[in-house]
């Protein structure tokens, strides 16, 4: 509308006071309506077409930036794979980046970050303490998140009701290892030898719980400082005590390294059970093929194999998706057992169910889905179980046959029995 | 307790003694510790197993631009980090921070250049890893020579200062200003040492590898218990440090072995601490006493 037909302009140019009133009256009318409106019919109609942040927490500086790397992988191929078939409700995703520099103590300060920046949603950080450091904060911002903590506490929907556990945790990892010493070998002499970290603790304590439960208690548990430059005195003690299995909780190479060639010099090849951060192939180059042959690490089903089973079509085509990225190489175990790619697709799915970008409504559906098809299981929630993995999906599988055709960097071969 | 156990304490001793003296390379002249000091260790292995396995380079050429480029690095940490802080005065401990600081920007760009993957690094021709079974006793070639090496290393340090550059070293590390007044170049020396120094860390890192990888974890693993048995043995005492590495070595394995693994590391605190309250300079050291 023109300036001079909005307020009836007189001939001289100047307004008439009765039009000008007119017009105010109108204008402010117009106004209301608008604010008014604008709750009833939500910022979402509003911010159609603009893009949904999604809080991308992960260290770019620091000592563990490579290693932490290609677990954001599968998050960012799942963020493509969305944005490219035309974004969650017609909204691009676009990754609101933080370096936390795998810090807990920088956690809190990100948390308020995102929530500065009102960012919703958000992916990371990695790692047991620096997720649980994060959690306590994101969880009074009411920020939704999937962080990368096998800790089972973070599972807990009653403690942090917005953050959502798309991996398999401590206790089910025990649990499974326990179960398989147990019952599908009949070893009745388990020892356990295990790293001093929090992950450490955390998977002992689970398994000293799941043996518990058969019936059995450790014949040893072997604690070693993950600095340490010799770790034969604790492979030694296990042998000396008389494990006849053992239960690792190693998460580094060079200790797997340190710990399977001490075997090898005692002529001692119990079977081992342990984490998934024994499938890395650089451990291929450091250890002799005969002593990993009993070695076996928790996995999904979904990316195992077996004579009858073979992994389906997806976690084909994210395997063979990763086989074309040179980051992904050497890591692919660790990139399609991260939660990340599951999670961007399940936040997808709430809100397409909610209908709506708004915490609570998004939260609601969260908790309510049930055997949402992810990548590593069929992920169920409850308002206060938010670890979505269901133990069945949890298996061990063979850390010698990373080295087999079938493999494709991502499967591994199922253990016997599993 | 078996002879294994003596035979593993007396390879990280070695370690130990290896780190603990190339500590006191870089103290003598200049009274500074280099806290970047199990970064450059670390480096030297991983620059040796690029070397030999990605350049392909045989074992001592490998070995060669191992210790040239960890030398030249610790040359520029002088250059950078230590110098300008001793320039203002000889006395400001700033080197802490600096020399911490560079311990910081090498283990960052360390993983980025490497990544998290340790290396197989071979022993040099002629030597095994393989272990042996001799006379019930677990070892291998590589071990009995590490153990050999370090003698001779340490001994070879030992005659360096017997030479007229290493006097002057000895002659800065007594009194820095008088040296001065007698002609000695301690801005000199000190660039010198960090070289040298440099260079033997590096070489530290290139022995260990073949038994704990090159990898970013190798620097941490070695660096409390090196500084230890450099604090044990007396700073700036070379034969010292070798004898407090291999004390160190052995307490850390017979401490395992007799008590518990789990000990392990409290146990060498509990000796390092007790023998600093009974000999605060440290085994061979002696009060220091100054008349002005």
């Amino acid at each position: 509308m023109p300036f001079s037909a909005a307020f009836d302009l007189r001939g001289d140019g100047s307004i008439d006071r009765r039009s000008l009133l007119r017009t105010a009256a109108r204008l402010g009318a117009a106004a209301a309506g608008a604010s008014l409106a604008s709750p009833l019919f939500g910022g979402d109609a509003r911010a159609a077409g603009e893009a949904v942040k999604i809080g991308w927490v992960r260290p770019t500086t620091g000592r563990l930036v490579t290693s932490f790397a290609p677990l954001y992988l599968g998050g960012g191929i799942a963020v493509d794979e969305i944005n490219q078939a035309g974004g969650i409700l017609g909204r691009p995703i676009s990754k609101f980046e933080e370096d936390d520099e795998a810090s807990p103590a920088k956690e809190p300060a990100i948390v308020r970050k995102l929530h500065e920046a009102e960012v919703n949603f958000a992916v990371g950080p990695t790692g047991s303490s620096q997720s649980l450091a994060s959690l306590a904060a994101t969880t009074r911002a009411k920020i939704i998140q999937s962080t990368y903590a096998a800790a089972a506490e973070a599972g807990d929907g009653k403690r942090y009701p917005y953050h959502y556990q798309l991996m398999y945790n401590t206790d089910q990892q025990g649990q499974v290892c326990a179960n398989y010493m147990v019952k599908n070998l009949g070893i009745k002499k388990v020892g356990i030898l295990q790293e001093s970290t929090a992950f450490g603790e955390q998977a002992t304590t689970s398994t000293k719980a799941a043996l518990k439960a058969l019936g059995i208690d450790p014949v040893s548990v072997q604690v070693y400082p993950i600095t340490a430059p010799d770790l034969s005195a604790y492979v030694r003690n296990l042998q000396k005590e008389g494990a006849e299995g053992v239960i690792a909780w190693i998460a580094n190479v060079p200790n797997a390294a340190m710990i399977f060639n001490t075997m090898k010099t005692l002529k001692w090849f119990p079977p081992v059970t342990g984490h998934s951060g024994l499938f890395l192939p650089a451990l291929f180059e450091l250890v002799p093929p005969d002593a990993i042959k009993n070695v076996f690490a928790t996995y999904y089903r979904n990316f195992t194999w077996t004579d009858q089973q073979k992994p389906g079509e997806r976690q084909v085509a994210l395997a063979k998706k990763l086989l074309a990225i040179p980051e992904a190489k050497g890591y692919e175990v660790n990139v399609a057992s991260s939660p990340y790619y599951d999670f961007v697709y399940l936040l997808k799915a709430a809100v397409e169910q909610a209908k709506s970008f708004e915490v609570d409504k998004v939260k609601q559906a969260l908790d309510s889905t049930r055997n949402f098809p992810g990548l590593v299981g069929n992920l169920s929630f409850t308002p206060d179980n938010h670890c979505g993995i269901d133990i069945k999906d949890v298996v061990l599988a063979s850390v010698a046959s990373g080295q087999d055709p079938q493999a494709m960097g991502s499967f591994r071969e199922r253990a016997p029995g599993q | 307790m078996d002879i294994d156990t003596l035979v593993r304490g007396l390879v990280n001793g070695s370690l130990y003694a290896l780190v603990a003296v190339s500590f006191n390379i870089l103290y003598r002249p200049t009274n500074v510790f280099n806290f970047a000091q199990g970064e450059l260790v670390m480096l030297g292995a991983m620059v040796f197993a690029s070397a030999s396995t990605l350049m392909g380079l045989p074992w001592i050429g490998a070995l060669a631009v191992a210790l040239v480029a960890v030398g030249i690095l610790g040359l520029i940490e002088e250059r950078i980090a230590v110098a300008p802080v001793l320039a203002k005065s000889q006395h400001n401990t700033g080197w802490v921070i600096t020399t911490l600081a560079v311990s910081l920007i090498i283990s960052n760009l360390v993983g980025r250049v490497w990544g998290p993957d340790p290396i197989m690094v071979e022993p040099p021709p002629l030597l095994s890893t393989q272990t042996l079974d001799w006379t019930g006793i677990q070892i291998n070639s590589y071990q009995i020579a590490l153990i050999i090496v370090t003698f001779v290393m340490v001994l070879a340090i030992e005659r360096v200062y017997r030479t007229r550059h290493g006097k002057a070293v000895l002659a800065t590390a007594e009194d820095r200003e008088a040296a001065l007044l007698r002609g000695i170049d301690p801005a000199k020396l000190s660039r010198w040492s960090f070289f040298l120094g440099g260079a033997f860390a590096g070489l530290t890192g290139v022995l260990a590898a073949p038994i704990l990888y090159a990898s970013t974890a190798l620097g941490p693993s070695l660096l409390l218990k090196g500084f230890a048995a450099a604090a044990v043995g007396s700073i700036g005492n070379n034969r010292g440090a070798l004898i407090a590495g291999y004390l160190i070595g052995l307490t850390e394995a017979i401490g395992a072995s007799v008590l518990s693994p789990g000990y392990q590391e409290a146990v060498i605190f509990v000796l390092v601490l007790t023998l600093l309250l009974l000999k605060p300079h440290g085994l061979f050291g002696r009060p220091f006493t100054r008349t002005v």
